[in-house]
C-alpha cells in the first residue's frame, strides 16, 4: 500500500534526465468504484507547471518518478490559473487530502489524513481508501514515534462521500458513487452531516421518493432545516412522497414561517448532531436551525 | 365590503405590532444576547484598568478594537457559512497539517489563558462575598462541566446571562459619574498614548480581550453549527455586528466610569474591590455586590463556552466528529479536551497567591500576541477564490484586514521592544 503524502514531493525526470519539477499532486477520475491515478501534477511549491498522463510514467518509485519518451513535454504545460481537468477528474491533494468526508458505512464525518493507493500488477496506481486516523495526522506532523502506536483508520473509497466542492459535485454526477446506492437510513445519516447546500443537492439528485424516505427517518430538527432550505417546488415533491403522518407537519411548517424560525437565542444550544432517531422513538416537530 | 367590527379593528394593529416586535426580536435578539454574553470578566477587568490608569486618553484603542471585532467576526461568520467548516478545519484544508498544527497550538494556549481569566473572574467575584477561591473555583468548574457535558447548560444560560446583564450598570454608572464628555470624545477619536510599557501593555490587552482568538473560532463554528446558507448571511451579519457593537458600547462605559471615578482620584486597580468602586456613583454601597454578581454570571458563561469551543476546534483539527449528543466513549477527544482545558485553568488560578487581576489582564495580552497568526490565516482564506467563491474578499476588504493586522502587529512589536515583563 502506498501513502499519498509519502509519494508526493519527489523529483519527476523527463526521458532525457532533466528534472521537470516535483510531484505535487495526483489526479483521478471518479467513474469507477476504485479509480486509478489518471495524471501527475508536477511543479514547484508555488504553482503547478505540468499535468502528465499516467501513460507517460516509466517508473513510479519513492525515490523519484521517471518518465518515458512521449514526445515534447511542453505539450503538457498547464496554465497557472486554470487546470484543464476533465469533468469527472479531481486532484487527490487539493480535493481530498485534509478535506472532510462522510463515511457512509461508519456513519461519521471525518477529515482525510492521507490517501491510500495500491499498485496494480501492471504498475498503475489505484485509489483504494483514505486514512482518517489521528496516527496518520501525527506522522505528517513528524511525530512518528507516537503515530506508530495508533491504528490506521481506513475508509474504503467506495464508502465515502467527499464534501469538497469539486468532490461532492462529481460524486453526484457519477453513478458509482456511494450516495447513489444508500438505503434510507444511511441517506438520513449522510444528510445529517452535510452542510445544507450540499444536502439539498443530494435530495434533488436522489429524487423525491428516496429523499422522502430519508427525511422521514432524519431527526426532526434536521428534517425541518432541510425542508426549509429546499426550493418550494422541490419541497412539495418530497412532501408528496412522505408518509401521511409527516405531510401536515411539513406543510404547516412551510406555510407559516415565523420570523423567529432559524434564529438562535442560546449560544450553548448548539454543537449537537441530531442523529436520525431510532425506530419507534417519539418524534416531535423541529423548526429549523434555531432548535 | 363588510365594515370591520370594533374588536377586529383593534386586533389588527395588535397583530401587526406583535409581528413587528417578533421581527425585531428575530433580527436583533441573538446579536444582543451575543453582545451581553461576550463581555466576560477578562474584558470588564481590562477595560477597568484602561480607564483607571489612563482615563479617557486611550479610548481610541477600544474604538479600533471594536472596529476590528466587527470586521473579523463578520469575516469569520461568512467563512463559516460559505465553507461549512470551522476555522481550524479550514486552515488545515487550505494550508495543510503543519500550519493547522501551529494554529491549534496557538488557539489552545490562548484559550487556556482566557479560561484562567474567566475562573479568576469567578474567584474575584466570590471573594467579594467572602468566599474563598479554593471553594468557589473548584465548585464552579464542576457544576459548569457537569451541566455542559450532560448537554443541559443551555437550560441555565439565560439565568447566567441575566446575572451578567447587571454589568450594564456600568452604562448608568458612567452617566451618573458626570464624566467629561469632551475629553471622552477626544480620547475616542484622537489617538495619543504615553510611550510607556504599561500603556502599551494595556493597549495590547484591550485588543486581545476585544478581538480574542477564542471569539474568532467560536463565531465561525457557531455559524457552521447553525447550518446556515449564504441566503442567511444577512441575518448572521446583523447578529455579529450587533453583538460586537454592544460589546464595544459596554466597554466604552466601563472605561468612562472608571476614568471618571477611579482615575480622577489616582486609584489604580489591584483587586476586584478596586474595580467595583467605579460603580459607586450608581449603586453606592451595593457597588461591590453588583460587580460581584456580574463577574460571577459572566465568568460562568464564559467558563462554559471557552473549553467547549476549544474542544470543538481540537476535534476539527483531528477530524473527529464532536457533538454534545455523543457519549464520552464515542467522543473521548472532545470531552477529554474540555476537561483538560478547564482543569489546567482551575489549577493555575488555585496556585497559592496567584494575582487574579494580573492573570485577567496578562492573559488578554497573550491573546493579542497569539491573534496574529490566526488573523494572517483568515486573511489568506478570505482571498482564496476556490474556497470563498463569490464571497472572496475584494481588494478594499483585503486592505482593511491588512490594516487591522498591521495595527495589532505594531502594538505587539512595541510590547516586545519595551519589554513585556
Amino acid at each position: 500500500m502506498l501513502v499519498f503524502t509519502r509519494e508526493t514531493g519527489q523529483s519527476v525526470r523527463a526521458a532525457n534526465g532533466t528534472v521537470l519539477g516535483q510531484l505535487r499532486d495526483l489526479t483521478t477520475r471518479l467513474g469507477v468504484e476504485h479509480p486509478e491515478v489518471h495524471r501527475l501534477a508536477v511543479g514547484s511549491r508555488q504553482h503547478l507547471s505540468h499535468l502528465l498522463p499516467w501513460s507517460a510514467v516509466e517508473s513510479f518509485e519513492h525515490s523519484g518518478v521517471q518518465l518515458r519518451d512521449v514526445g515534447p513535454v511542453d505539450s503538457f504545460i498547464v496554465d497557472r490559473g486554470a487546470l484543464p481537468l476533465e469533468d469527472d477528474e479531481l486532484l487527490l491533494g487539493r480535493d481530498v487530502l485534509d478535506t472532510q468526508i462522510v463515511d457512509v458505512v461508519g456513519h461519521r464525518m471525518a477529515r482525510v489524513s492521507d490517501v491510500l493507493l495500491t499498485r496494480l500488477l501492471d504498475g498503475r496506481l489505484e485509489v483504494a481508501a483514505v486514512d482518517v486516523g489521528v496516527g496518520a495526522l501525527l506522522r505528517r506532523l513528524g511525530m512518528r514515534w507516537l503515530s506508530e502506536r495508533l491504528p490506521e483508520q481506513a475508509v474504503d473509497w467506495r464508502d465515502l462521500h467527499l464534501t469538497s466542492d469539486r468532490g461532492h459535485a462529481i460524486q453526484l454526477t457519477t453513478t458509482v458513487a456511494a450516495v447513489h446506492r444508500l438505503d434510507a437510513p444511511a441517506l438520513a445519516e449522510l444528510l445529517t452531516r452535510l452542510d445544507l447546500g450540499s444536502a439539498t443537492d443530494v435530495i434533488r439528485r436522489v429524487g423525491p421518493r428516496r429523499a422522502a424516505a430519508a427525511v422521514a427517518l432524519a431527526h426532526p430538527v434536521v428534517a425541518g432545516r432541510l425542508m426549509l432550505a429546499l426550493h418550494p417546488d422541490d419541497a412539495a415533491k418530497v412532501i408528496d412522497e412522505l408518509p401521511s403522518e409527516f405531510v401536515h407537519h411539513f406543510r404547516d411548517m412551510l406555510s407559516s414561517r415565523s420570523p423567529l424560525t432559524r434564529r438562535r437565542f442560546l449560544r450553548l444550544r448548539g454543537w449537537r448532531l441530531h442523529r436520525p432517531l431510532p425506530p419507534g422513538a417519539p418524534r416531535r416537530g423541529g423548526r429549523g436551525a434555531g432548535s | 365590503m363588510t365594515p370591520t367590527s370594533g374588536p377586529a379593528r383593534t386586533r389588527a394593529p395588535q397583530a401587526l405590532r406583535r409581528a413587528r416586535l417578533l421581527g425585531l426580536v428575530a433580527v436583533l435578539g441573538p446579536g444582543l444576547l451575543a453582545g451581553l454574553s461576550d463581555d466576560d470578566p477578562a474584558g470588564i477587568t481590562t477595560y477597568s484598568v484602561l480607564g483607571a490608569q489612563f482615563g479617557y486618553q486611550m479610548l481610541w484603542v477600544l474604538l479600533l478594537s471594536t472596529v476590528a471585532l466587527v470586521v473579523f467576526h463578520s469575516l469569520a461568520a461568512q467563512m463559516g457559512v460559505v465553507t461549512g467548516q470551522g476555522l481550524i478545519g479550514l486552515i488545515r484544508q487550505r494550508y495543510g497539517v503543519r500550519s493547522a498544527g501551529l494554529a491549534i497550538t496557538v488557539l489552545v494556549l490562548a484559550n487556556v489563558g482566557t479560561t484562567c481569566a474567566e475562573f479568576a473572574g469567578i474567584a474575584a467575584g466570590f471573594e467579594l462575598f467572602g468566599v474563598s477561591r479554593y471553594v468557589s473555583v473548584p465548585v464552579a468548574a464542576v457544576v459548569v462541566s457537569v451541566l455542559v457535558l450532560r448537554g443541559s447548560f443551555h437550560r441555565v444560560e439565560h439565568i447566567l446571562m441575566a446575572l451578567a446583564t447587571v454589568l450594564l450598570a456600568y452604562i448608568a454608572a458612567g452617566l451618573l459619574a458626570h464624566p467629561d464628555w469632551g475629553e471622552a470624545f477626544k480620547g475616542l477619536v484622537v489617538p495619543t498614548m504615553p510611550l510607556t510599557r504599561g500603556a502599551v501593555l494595556i493597549a495590547t490587552g484591550t485588543i486581545g480581550t476585544t478581538l480574542a482568538p477564542w471569539g474568532l473560532s467560536f463565531i465561525q463554528s457557531y455559524a457552521v453549527d447553525k447550518k446556515l446558507t449564504p441566503a442567511d448571511l444577512a441575518y448572521e451579519r446583523v447578529d455579529v455586528v450587533t453583538g460586537a457593537v454592544l460589546t464595544g458600547i459596554i466597554g466604552f462605559f466601563v472605561v468612562v466610569a472608571c476614568a471618571s471615578t477611579l482615575h480622577v482620584h489616582g486609584v489604580t486597580i489591584s483587586s476586584a474591590a478596586d474595580a467595583a468602586a467605579a460603580l459607586e456613583p450608581l449603586a453606592g454601597h451595593l457597588a461591590r455586590t453588583i460587580f460581584a454578581i456580574g463577574l460571577i454570571g459572566a465568568g460562568l458563561l464564559a467558563a462554559a463556552i471557552l473549553p467547549l469551543s476549544t474542544a470543538y476546534s481540537v476535534c476539527e483539527f483531528t477530524g473527529s466528529e464532536a457533538a454534545l449528543d455523543d457519549g464520552a466513549s464515542e467522543a473521548w477527544l472532545f470531552y477529554g479536551t474540555y476537561v483538560v482545558v478547564a482543569a489546567v485553568a482551575v489549577l493555575i488560578v488555585l496556585v497559592p497567591g496567584a494575582p487574579l487581576i494580573s492573570i485577567l489582564v496578562l492573559s488578554q495580552v497573550l491573546n493579542a500576541v497569539l491573534l496574529l497568526p490566526l488573523l494572517a490565516f483568515m486573511y489568506g482564506i478570505s482571498r482564496d477564490r476556490d474556497l470563498m467563491g463569490e464571497f472572496t474578499a475584494t481588494r478594499g476588504a483585503a486592505a482593511m484586514y491588512l490594516v487591522t493586522i498591521a495595527f495589532i502587529a505594531v502594538c505587539v512589536a512595541a510590547l516586545f521592544v519595551l519589554g513585556i515583563a
